[in-house]
C-alpha cells in the first residue's frame, strides 16, 4: 500500500470537507509507529493502547495549528514521548515509588505480559534497558529499533545531537556489560 | 549513509549487542491495528463532543459543596463510630481458633465415635412413667384404695386394743376378794352430813310448791 504522504495529509486537513479523510490517513500512517514507540516505553499493553490514543486526539486539536517548522512525524512523536514521560511520571507519584522501584514493576508487567513473544535473550535485553535511565532508555529505543537520525531526534527530545551521542552511548555500554555479564549466569 | 556511519559508531563499541538479531520482542492481539483507527475516531469524537457540548446542564443548589463537605464528614465520623466495636482491642492467644476448633471436635465428633466403638450394646429405650393417662388414673385409684384400707386397719387396730384393756380390769376385779372391795369402798367414801329439814322449813317448801287443791286431793 502506498504510504500517503504527510504534505498530502496535512492539505486535506485544512479542508473542511476532507478533514476526516485525511485524520484517517494519518493514522494508517502513523499508528503503528507510535504504538511500538509507547510500548516500548511502557511496556503494557493496555497502557500504551490508552496513550496512543491519547497521542491521536491531541494531533487532531492540534493539527490545525501546525506549522510546517518540523516534520509531522518528528512532531507526532514529540507528542507521544512527552505522554509517556507524563505517564511514568504520574505513575512514580500514584505509588509513591522511586525511579527504581517504577522500573522493576515495568519488569514485573514484562514477564507478566501475555503479549511478548521474545525468546530469552529479547527478554534480558529488554530487562537490561529497564536498568537505564528514562532519557537513556528512550534515546536508545529511538536509535536502535526505530533508526531514527539524532538531528530527528533531537528535534523530537530539543536535546542537543552531541548530548544524545553520549546517553546513547553511554547506554549501549550499560547494556553490552549487563548482557555479558547475565550471559555468564544463563 | 549517515545513518550507517552512526550504526557503526556503537556496534563498534558493543559487539555483543550489535550480534543479537534486531527484532521486535512484543505483539499485539489479532487484529489490533485494524482496530485502532475506529477506538480512535471515537476517542476524538468523544472528545469533541465533549468540547462542544460544554457543560452538563445539571446545576446543584447554592453552597451545596460547602455544606456537602460537613456532611460526609459528619456521614464517615457516624460510619466510623459505627465500625468502632467490630475491633475491640480484644486479641486472643496464638493459633487460638485453631485449636479451640480442633478442641470442639475431639470433644465432639472424636467422643461420638468413641462412644459408638466402646458401647456396641443397644441404648435402653427410655418410657415415661406418667405418659399414659390410664396409668394415672389407675394409680389414684390404688393411692384411694390404699388409704382407706390402712384407715380401716387403724380403726379396727384401736378398737380391739380398748376391747382387751376392758377385759384386763374385768379380770382385776374379779380376781379381788369382794370383802376387800367393800371394804375399800366405805373406807373411802366420803362423809356425808345430811341435814335434816325442820317442820317449818316442811312446810313452806309444801306451801309454795304445792296449791290447796294438789294438797286436799292428796289427803283424800
Amino acid at each position: 500500500m502506498k504510504q500517503v504522504e504527510d504534505e498530502e495529509i496535512l492539505e486535506k486537513f485544512n479542508i473542511e470537507r476532507t478533514r476526516n479523510e485525511a485524520f484517517n490517513l494519518l493514522i494508517s500512517k502513523y499508528q503503528e509507529k507510535i504504538y511500538w514507540h509507547v510500548r516500548r516505553l511502557v511496556i503494557d499493553h493496555d497502557d500504551a493502547d490508552d496513550l496512543v490514543q491519547d497521542v491521536f486526539i491531541k494531533v487532531w486539536k492540534n493539527l490545525a495549528k501546525f506549522r510546517s517548522d518540523s516534520k509531522l512525524y518528528t512532531w507526532i512523536y514529540r507528542i507521544a514521548t512527552n505522554e509517556c514521560i507524563t505517564f511514568l511520571n504520574k505513575k512514580k507519584q500514584r505509588n509513591q515509588t522511586s525511579l527504581d522501584e517504577v522500573s522493576s514493576e515495568l519488569s514485573e508487567s514484562l514477564v507478566a505480559s501475555s503479549y511478548f513473544n521474545g525468546d530469552k535473550i529479547q527478554m534480558k535485553l529488554q530487562q537490561a534497558l529497564l536498568t537505564l535511565p528514562e532519557k537513556q532508555r528512550l534515546i536508545f529505543n529511538m536509535k536502535y529499533y526505530d533508526e531514527l537520525k539524532y538531528d530527528e531526534i533531537s528535534e523530537i527530545l530539543g536535546t542537543s545531537v552531541g548530548a544524545l551521542k553520549a546517553s546513547f552511548h553511554i547506554a549501549v555500554k550499560k547494556i553490552e556489560v549487563f548482557m555479558l555479564n547475565d550471559e555468564i549466569s544463563l | 549513509m549517515k545513518t550507517d556511519i552512526e550504526n557503526n559508531e556503537w556496534k563498534a563499541e558493543a559487539p555483543y549487542l550489535a550480534s543479537l538479531p534486531k527484532q521486535n520482542p512484543f505483539c499485539v492481539p489479532e487484529q489490533y491495528f485494524a482496530t485502532l483507527p475506529h477506538c480512535i475516531q471515537g476517542s476524538v469524537y468523544t472528545g469533541t463532543l465533549k468540547a462542544v457540548a460544554g457543560e452538563t446542564g445539571f446545576i446543584v443548589p447554592d453552597q451545596y459543596f460547602i455544606t456537602s463537605k460537613d456532611q460526609i464528614i459528619a456521614a464517615t465520623t457516624e460510619q466510623n463510630r459505627v465500625e468502632l466495636p467490630l475491633s475491640s482491642g480484644f486479641s486472643t492467644p496464638d493459633l487460638y481458633f485453631e485449636k479451640l476448633q480442633a478442641g470442639i471436635m475431639a470433644r465432639t465428633v472424636g467422643l461420638a465415635i468413641e462412644e459408638k466403638v466402646v458401647s456396641s450394646k443397644p441404648v435402653p429405650k427410655l418410657v415415661r412413667l406418667w405418659q399414659s393417662d390410664l396409668i394415672k388414673y389407675a394409680s389414684a385409684a390404688c393411692f384411694i384404695l390404699v388409704t382407706a384400707f390402712g384407715l380401716y386397719l387403724n380403726q379396727q387396730s384401736f378398737t380391739n386394743e380398748t376391747t382387751v384393756t376392758d377385759l384386763a380390769n374385768e379380770q382385776m376385779l374379779y380376781d379381788i376378794d369382794e370383802q376387800d372391795i367393800i371394804e375399800h369402798i366405805e373406807r373411802n367414801a366420803p362423809v356425808v352430813q345430811q341435814k335434816t329439814p325442820t317442820h317449818q322449813e316442811l312446810e313452806t317448801y309444801i306451801l309454795n310448791n304445792y296449791s290447796q287443791n294438789d294438797l286436799s286431793s292428796a289427803i283424800n
